[in-house]
């Protein structure tokens, strides 16, 4: 019975020693970041959204996180959710307010993509690594009626990432910037090319450009014979047509003749 | 015996009506694309403290700050599909002591040393997975007023070459 106490009494001893050592961990500040898509195409007049996904695998401190509109073109207008607003965090039992967009708490690596997904939160596959719980923020940008089709407009969403209860005179904080490129598109998705002509070898070379961000009006030429790309299509039209006509010949000379 | 070859006309007609478009797109080339978002992860561990100072010392070092074992040490992590270059920059939070004061390097033989700025300045460039030392010391002039003394320190990834 002695012996069964001293074995419990070591166990406990054991299984006890790494909880200080966790708690005295030191203190890892992660900002994980993954971006969407960074070039979006929108209609003028509409709205389209890009995301940035927020996560916490290599830290130990919940990661505080503030984004704003640092760039975007005069006149379209950009909004992030979740908005910037008032958390109420408890530092040590001390009430704190944190002004902030959102917060990504540590979470684990996980090996699988998770089932249960937690309101408000998303799961994430880390490259090369596996899966976690995190967090997304929804870019908003509508684009104005007024954008010109075959414009592109720059957007920068500044965000910084910032930890409470650090110790020392100095407070770290990360930065990061997350660049989307919106393209001005047409809002029909229909499929349209049309050649209208050839451009001087001369005047490409003189623009350096081949695009440009500025749709141009470009006078409607007939496209030169032998250059279309719609000839070989003619040609099999022509040889299914002249199939079909020799077909139906001979169908009814042989109807005909077996009358 | 009529009626047999007419069907097998028809059949032989509508058969080369169906395979001539199919005929045509045989040396057709579909282009695909797939766009992969980019990934950063940035750990930093360590803190820049330096305990109670007098006024008219140089260039003291952060507390358990050590040749190899730095102040801020700033880990990328595997998963981070872009080089980044990695900037500095500082904010006065309380106290009277200039910001130039509050110095870096990025390694303890302080090379390069230099005061924090308001903006970003490039420490290191076309950096991969793993991880990148800041040393921290500071300097209290004489004649600095007593009190405490704090700053932010923010530390800026960027995709290498598009500047802070």
């Amino acid at each position: 019975m002695k012996k069964i106490c001293l074995f419990v009494l070591g166990a406990l001893v054991l299984l006890a020693l790494p909880l200080p050592v966790h708690a005295d961990e030191p203190a890892k500040y992660n900002f994980a970041s993954a971006q969407g898509d960074k070039e979006l195409k929108i209609p003028p007049g509409q709205e389209g959204k890009g995301y940035i996904y927020f996560y916490n695998i290599d830290g130990n401190r919940i990661t505080h996180i503030t984004l704003e509109v640092s760039q975007a073109p005069s006149g379209w207008e950009v909004t992030i959710t979740p908005p910037i607003s008032g958390t109420q965090v408890l530092v040590s039992g001390l009430p704190v307010t944190v002004t902030e967009n959102l917060y990504v708490e540590p979470s684990e690596l996980l090996t699988e993509e998770p089932q249960n997904i937690p309101e408000g939160m998303v799961s994430i596959k880390v490259p090369g690594r596996g899966y976690t719980l995190g967090k997304v923020a929804e870019i908003i940008i509508s684009v104005p009626e007024s954008a010109p089709l075959g414009s592109t407009g720059a957007i920068i969403i500044a965000a910084e990432a910032a930890w409470l209860g650090q110790a020392g005179a100095g407070a770290v904080k990360q930065a990061r910037d997350f660049d989307f490129s919106v393209a001005v598109i047409s809002e029909s998705t229909e499929y349209t090319e049309t050649v209208v002509g050839k451009v001087d070898k001369a005047d490409t070379e003189k623009s350096g450009v081949t695009q440009s961000n500025q749709p141009e009006v470009v006078p409607p030429t007939p496209p030169p014979p032998g250059e279309s790309g719609s000839f070989s299509a003619l040609f099999f039209a022509i040889i299914a047509g002249v199939v079909v006509i020799v077909g139906a010949i001979i169908i009814f000379l042989l109807i005909r003749r077996r009358r | 015996m009529k009626r047999k070859i007419i069907s097998v006309i028809i059949a032989l007609v509508l058969m080369m009506i169906f395979a001539l478009p199919a005929a045509a797109a045989v040396e057709q080339t579909t282009s695909a694309s797939v766009t992969v978002g980019e990934v950063i992860s940035i750990t930093l561990s360590g803190s820049i403290a330096f305990g109670s100072l007098s006024p008219g010392v140089s260039e003291i070092g952060a507390t358990g700050q050590s040749s190899g074992n730095p102040a801020i040490s700033i880990t990328v992590a595997p998963e981070t599909n872009t080089n980044v270059d990695i900037g500095i920059k500082g904010a006065s939070t309380s106290g009277t002591l200039a910001l130039s004061n509050w110095l870096y390097s990025k390694d303890f033989a302080k090379t390069g040393i230099a005061g924090l700025t308001t903006s970003y300045v490039g420490v290191y460039t076309n950096v991969g997975v793993g991880d990148n030392a800041f040393y921290h010391w500071i300097t209290v002039p004489m004649g600095t007023a007593p009190g405490s003394n704090t700053i932010d320190v923010s530390y800026k990834a960027v995709k290498t070459g598009t500047g802070f």
